[in-house]
């Protein structure tokens, strides 16, 4: 069963190609062409015999009509109608003509009817066949280039996109096999541009990134070699002093957070540390994200609410390392930007839907400008002077986000503050380039 | 790197005095991952401008050119296998097959192709859509929400290189729309996608990379950086 439908399959794969369509046209219509043929040289042959075959009668009526007249009428009617005579009269002329030697035997060449016909029939067929299959044999051939050019062709233009960098100039849509191949080979060279591309972006982001950094390091660099210079030289009072060293330890914990941030972000851009994704309560991931803000938030006299969605258990495939790092940054970002004092708390709410899991976490501070919005998380972007970040806890957060399969949005909800949305989808959406999906692939058959 | 160019595209439906110019001269272009939102009022232009991206009709002068191949410059029988490889489409009515399960639904394009399916791949695509328990369904069977997706699941099954969207929140209340333009974004990040979604909703636009604004058949407005209300 299972072969037959799979011969079916084959068959009615086989046929989606045009050049084997072509093949099956052009060898139906050589073998009508030939059909034709035989049996117009059927036609023509025979009337031919007829032809020699009436000549030879009426010529022996002539002799006959010559030598016996009343005998000619005769043999006349007996010749237009043979259905009248017998059998026995068959085996009768038979053995009469025995005796003059015009048996079964007899050669074909002598007899003269036959003989020519056999030459004429000979030379005919011949001819024909060599005609017909030559000419089978150029349209085959013909076919083949075709497809050997289209494949040449197609070879050239991926050789050229693969040596100059530059799109497929020969393009194939079609059925079949070699148009699957065409779309491939197209494919790859897409991806190929695509990839340099990329590259070439990342070569530059990567200059803006360092000159960035240096430029971040060099202010509290500077500022702390001018202090300790100050220090070094002793006329400071001690009061002054310990003011400077004061300065001094703040500019090294910022430092600090900010190489920590960027080696962090680097770490997960690289692909150096993947992340450990499996299915893991969230409440916990969030507890651990408390925890390493709870003393900043008490220092600026802000409540952490935790909504009654957020105590339900939920399960979702994270890195609670990870989540909770990004979690507690949004949690940082938070806190730092509602009003100190306030009896305004930050909330973390939590929603649910067929697909994902959003973490909303919302101050009630004045909320970000919204032109600022769009870049909130760019790196070293900072919309106000009021946070002791340096703009990159929500550039890593988002970087978690992603790595997550997830995505971080901002927005401005209309009570007013601002809304950090962390969504992670329940089950991350297959990734095309990764082993897993490679290994998946692979017990299949293989077949496009 | 340009995937998608209109230059100078116009449509005029009708002739004589009952003519009718649905797009004048509009003429773009989208960069690779690009998320963009067309906007305008009804009648703005905004689904024909999706049609002649799409190959779906012809435009009366113009040119559109997908990954460099001038679209109308193909044989409609090309054109038909161009689209079907590399322009996913979800529609505001979601356009699934009754008679088909939602698995059967979303396998649609590579079965058109004749190509295998990748069953570990759409397993887990069925799995991120949120439809693990509805596969065998028919889309009568589903609500709106899990039909829109299971038409983003029949737009990602090829992962071809740019999915149109016509107004696909437009049936659904907004926590499902939310959802549909998230996971749109979600594939545009994953399969490096490039995605076209026409709205009259200003907070799908909002999500969006890139705002085209449309108004009597012409584009008077392309802005970068969306901005939530």
């Amino acid at each position: 069963m299972e072969r037959i439908a799979y011969a079916t399959e084959e068959m009615a794969r086989l046929w989606r190609n045009p050049s084997v369509r072509r093949l099956a046209t052009l060898l139906f219509a050589v073998c009508a062409a030939a059909v034709l043929l035989v049996w117009g040289y059927i036609g023509y042959t025979s009337d031919r015999l007829r032809q020699d075959w009436l000549a030879q009668q009426a010529a022996i009526l002539g002799r006959l009509a010559a030598e016996s007249p009343e005998e000619a009428p005769r043999l006349a009617r007996l010749l237009a109608h043979p259905e009248r005579l017998s059998p026995e009269e068959l085996a009768q002329g038979r053995e009469l003509a025995a005796q003059y030697g015009l048996t079964e035997e007899l050669e074909a060449s002598l007899t003269p009817i036959v003989g020519k016909n056999r030459l004429r029939n000979g030379l005919l067929l011949s001819g024909g066949v060599l005609v017909v299959f030559g000419i089978l044999a150029l349209l085959l051939l013909r076919e083949y280039r075709r497809e050997l050019t289209t494949v040449r062709k197609l070879a050239l233009s991926l050789e050229n996109a693969v040596k100059h960098n530059v799109p497929m100039k020969f393009r194939l849509y079609g059925e079949g096999e070699i148009g699957l191949l065409a779309n491939q080979a197209q494919e790859l060279a897409i991806r190929l541009q695509q990839t340099i591309g990329q590259l070439r972006r990342d070569k530059l982001f990567l200059k803006d990134t360092v000159a960035e950094i240096s430029h971040q390091l060099k202010t509290p660099l500077s500022s702390l070699a001018v202090y300790t210079d100050l220090l070094l030289e002793g006329a400071v009072e001690p009061a002054t002093a310990r003011e400077f060293l004061e300065t001094c330890r703040r500019q090294l914990d910022r430092m600090e957070w900010l190489i920590q941030s960027l080696l962090k972000i680097a770490r997960l851009e690289a692909d150096a540390l993947p992340l450990q994704l499996r299915p893991a309560p969230l409440g916990e991931t969030i507890e651990q994200a408390l925890d390493a803000i709870r003393r900043l938030a008490e220092e600026r006299g802000v409540r952490i609410v935790l909504d009654e969605s957020a105590a339900e258990p939920v399960s979702v495939p994270h890195d609670p390392r990870w989540l909770a790092e990004a979690i507690a940054n949004l949690l940082k970002n938070a806190v730092e930007h509602s009003p100190a004092g306030s009896g305004s708390p930050v909330r973390i709410r939590l929603e649910r839907t067929p697909v994902f899991l959003r973490l909303h976490v919302e101050d009630s501070g004045p909320g970000i400008d919204p032109k600022h919005l769009p870049h909130v998380f760019k790196k070293f972007f900072r919309a106000s002077r009021s946070g002791s970040g340096v703009g990159l806890g929500l550039p890593l957060a988002k970087t978690i986000a992603e790595r997550h399969g997830g995505m971080l949005t901002a927005s401005l909800p209309e009570g007013g503050g601002t809304r950090f949305s962390l969504t992670l989808p329940l089950h991350p959406l297959p990734s095309p380039g990764s082993d897993e999906t490679y290994e998946s692939v692979s017990p299949d058959k293989g077949e496009l | 790197m340009d995937v998608i160019q209109a230059e100078n595209l116009c449509k005029v439906y009708g002739a004589g005095s009952t003519q009718v110019e649905a797009l004048k001269d509009v003429s773009f272009s989208v960069q690779q991952g690009e998320f963009v939102a067309v906007v305008g009022a009804s009648g703005s232009g905004k689904s024909t401008l999706l049609h002649l991206l799409g190959g779906l009709d012809r435009p009366s002068s113009g040119k559109v050119r997908i990954d460099g191949e001038d679209l109308y410059g193909l044989k409609e029988k090309e054109r038909a296998v161009f689209r079907r490889r590399k322009i996913g489409f979800i529609f505001q009515s979601y356009n699934l097959i009754p008679v088909l399960s939602v698995e059967e639904n979303i396998q649609l394009p590579l079965l058109l192709d004749h190509r295998q399916p990748d069953k570990a791949y759409i397993a887990d695509l069925i799995r991120t859509l949120g439809l693990d328990q509805r596969r065998a369904h028919l889309p009568s069977e589903l609500s709106g929400g899990q039909q829109q997706r299971v038409a983003i699941g029949r737009a990602l099954a090829y992962r071809p290189a740019i999915v149109l969207a016509d107004e696909p929140t437009g049936n659904l209340d907004s926590a499902n729309g939310r959802e549909v333009i998230e996971l749109l974004k979600l594939a545009v990040r994953q399969f490096h996608q490039t995605v076209i979604v026409i709205s009259h909703d200003m907070n799908v636009a909002a999500e969006a990379d890139r705002i085209l604004r449309m108004q009597d058949g012409r584009l008077i407005e392309d802005s970068r950086g969306g901005v939530r209300a």
